[in-house]
């Protein structure tokens, strides 16, 4: 049965083009327990953006934004 | 030495609907086979980065359409898709300074399939290959 319910959600997260941003986001999903579903990286200019999908994220967003960390959300399906 | 199927285009265009249109029709025209794009978007200008076969006449064509076009050797990488495996990647890469310019990503059988251009190709292989995580030059096609 269809329950209208968002099978995932994606986060874009805007973070600086340098070395180890990916590594600051990756080790709050990790200790979050936060499996990806996709993942990609791209980067202009002095910003990256980093998004991926999961589907469970129960609290991260607040977690990421509690880091300093500019995310948006958006469910997916 | 195997060579590279793939390679990655790094496009700069202002971040303007019919400057991005006129690049589609561009890609269109010349018959490029898009294998995996990723955008980003910085005030007025986009990244357009996307990886498909080397086309030694396509960089002077997107360079008449573009701010800056630039093309970037990429490599693949499979890691099991758990989240602490994903992380001790990308620590591995922070600890060498290498900046990532894109990561693209599939999910299958449990596995993340990442394809990446970095700053330091060589660099991040051997960081990588110290990690046990094997690394490939010859990118497949998907």
């Amino acid at each position: 049965m269809l329950t209208g319910r968002p099978i995932a959600t994606r986060y874009d997260v805007t973070v600086k083009n340098r070395p180890g941003e990916l590594a600051r986001v990756t080790e709050l999903l990790a200790k979050a327990g936060v499996d990806v579903l996709h993942l990609a990286v791209a980067s202009v200019g002095d910003v990256a953006e980093i998004r991926f999908t999961t589907h469970n994220d129960a609290g991260l967003v607040e977690r990421l934004r509690s880091r300093g960390l500019e995310a948006r959300v958006a469910p997916v399906g | 030495m195997l060579k590279p199927t793939l390679t990655q285009y790094n496009i700069q265009v202002p971040n303007d609907p019919r400057r991005l249109a006129e690049l589609a029709r561009l890609l269109m025209k010349e018959k490029v086979k898009l294998e995996s794009v990723v955008t980003a978007v910085d005030g007025g200008q986009a990244a357009v980065q996307f990886l498909t076969k080397r086309n030694p006449g396509l960089r002077e064509k997107l360079e008449k359409a573009a701010t800056s076009v630039c093309e970037n050797q990429v490599f693949q990488a499979e890691i099991p898709n758990h989240h602490w495996e994903l992380h001790k990647l990308a620590k591995a890469l922070a600890d060498r300074e290498i900046n990532i310019i894109s990561l693209y990503s599939s999910v299958s059988d449990g596995r993340l399939r990442l394809v990446l251009a970095v700053d330091e190709p060589a660099n991040a292989v051997a960081a990588m290959s110290k990690l046990g995580i094997p690394t490939d030059y010859d990118v497949y096609e998907v």
